[in-house]
């Protein structure tokens, strides 16, 4: 964030890479294509680790609530800590959310990254039952052909 | 097995010292910048977080790496006389400092290679196409000091400055000194010389792959580096000091200076950077270098 908010006093601040990361930020409304990379990049972080879905969009798609390719609710493909409201939030409520954040971790109520291991079908599922929509529209033969493709590597 | 004890505790004064500098260096950042800035014990909380936490490893070289990356700037600094302390005792520490520094990049360079990922890679080639550039000025100032002292020992020149403020060599040598100053702002990978760090670029370079410990033990090989490069240049050019309290003010000083040019200064590219030190501070070196000859 800028200077003159601040969140560094704090002990925050912004990492270049997922591996070096603890809390993902969502920010904002997930078309399919992104989710993909949000997938991957979750799966990258170390644990423990936390998400925070940002504005009300990742909460119920928002303005794009009956959008073809938006999902609508970030926690059923990767399971979100906590949420920030608005549209958009102001700084000061992510900075309270990244607040309330460590107290949760503190108290040991922050920890969702155990339930995506343990219910991982349920998450699963649900990841490959909209990114179905994201392959290529000729067919069945290039999905075999990437799936293949996969499995060689 | 008191000596023993004796290396361990310079190494653990070294991290201390180093993070402790590192945590200051923030805050003043910030205050440059008009914010508040982290509190100044930050550096220890990170260490401490990212030790606590799971990290996730390539291969047996990535580990190797990192350790050797630690162990080599801990070996270096050794060497390094503090206050008339050293923790190994030899006649010609400067050339053992200068040959040792360069196995911590190496070590660093070895485990990020292994890690495969291609921004580490381009991050390493910078940083050791960085460290051609430096070393080359800052070894021809050294140069000078090793001819008008008649020693390679670093607790030799350092005595030779023993007296008042003004013999010192920054005093007596001055463009040496501003020559060495802008070597070392390379040599600590600060801005503007932070090309291989690059985090917008290449995703923090080097560091791309580390997550949890190794990226606890890049924190603390940083530091050490910090304690090293700044000990070098109170020992070469402010005279020493009599007892560890002024020894670690100056190097503050030293390192004062660094954090006040980064906050101000964008980005050299890397052939920009190399072209700079090759130029302008290798000029400045060579002048002193006649100066001191004739």
């Amino acid at each position: 964030m800028t200077s003159r908010w601040d969140v560094e006093r704090f002990g925050i601040g912004p990492m270049a890479t997922p591996r070096q990361a603890d809390v993902l930020l969502v920010t904002g409304y997930v078309s399919l294509k992104t989710l993909k990379r949000i997938i991957r990049t979750y799966e990258q972080m170390p644990e423990p680790k936390w998400v925070l879905a940002f504005g009300s969009c990742t909460v119920n798609g928002g303005i794009y609530w009956d959008s073809y390719n938006t999902i609508t609710n970030l926690a059923e493909y990767i399971p979100v800590d906590i949420t920030v409201s608005g549209c958009m939030p102001r700084p000061e409520a992510v900075m309270d959310a990244l607040q309330t954040l460590m107290k949760m971790i503190q108290s040991g109520e922050a920890g969702a990254y155990k339930k995506y291991k343990e219910n991982y079908e349920y998450y699963k599922a649900n990841q490959d039952r909209v990114l179905r929509k994201t392959y290529p529209i000729l067919g069945e033969k290039l999905i075999q052909n990437e799936e293949a493709a996969t499995s060689i590597e | 097995m008191i000596e023993i004890l004796r290396v361990f505790l310079f190494g653990f004064f070294a991290i201390f010292i180093g993070l402790f500098f590192m945590g200051i260096g923030r805050k003043i950042i910030a205050r440059i910048q008009l914010r508040l800035g982290p509190p100044f014990y930050q550096a220890f909380l990170d260490v401490g977080k990212l030790f606590s936490r799971k990290s996730i490893t390539h291969n047996f070289v990535m580990d190797l790496g990192m350790v050797m990356s630690l162990a080599g700037l801990v070996a270096t600094m050794l060497f390094v006389p503090i206050a008339g302390h050293t923790a190994i005792k030899t006649s010609s520490n400067l050339i053992v400092i200068m040959y040792l520094m360069a196995i911590g990049y190496l070590g660093m360079a070895m485990a990020v290679a292994a890690s495969g990922n291609p921004n580490a890679t381009i991050g390493v080639s910078r940083a050791l196409t960085m460290m051609l550039g430096y070393e080359v000025p800052f070894f021809t100032v050294m140069l000078g000091l090793i001819i008008i002292n008649g020693t390679s020992s670093l607790e030799l020149i350092a005595n030779s400055q023993a007296g008042s403020i003004l013999n010192w060599n920054m005093i007596k040598f001055p463009l040496g000194f501003i020559a060495a100053e802008i070597a070392l702002q390379a040599m600590m990978g600060e801005k503007p010389f932070d090309a291989m760090i690059a985090p917008a670029e290449i995703a923090s370079g080097p560091m791309v792959e580390l997550s949890g410990k190794y990226l606890g033990l890049a924190f603390l090989t940083h530091a050490v580096s910090i304690f090293v490069e700044t000990a070098i240049i109170v020992n070469l050019f402010m005279g020493g000091a009599s007892n560890i309290f002024t020894f670690v003010l100056k190097q503050f000083e030293i390192y004062l200076i660094t954090v006040i040019i980064e906050a101000v200064f964008p980005r050299f590219k890397i052939e920009q950077a190399v072209k700079f030190l090759w130029t302008v501070p290798m000029s400045i070196a060579l002048l002193q270098l006649v100066l001191i000859v004739f």
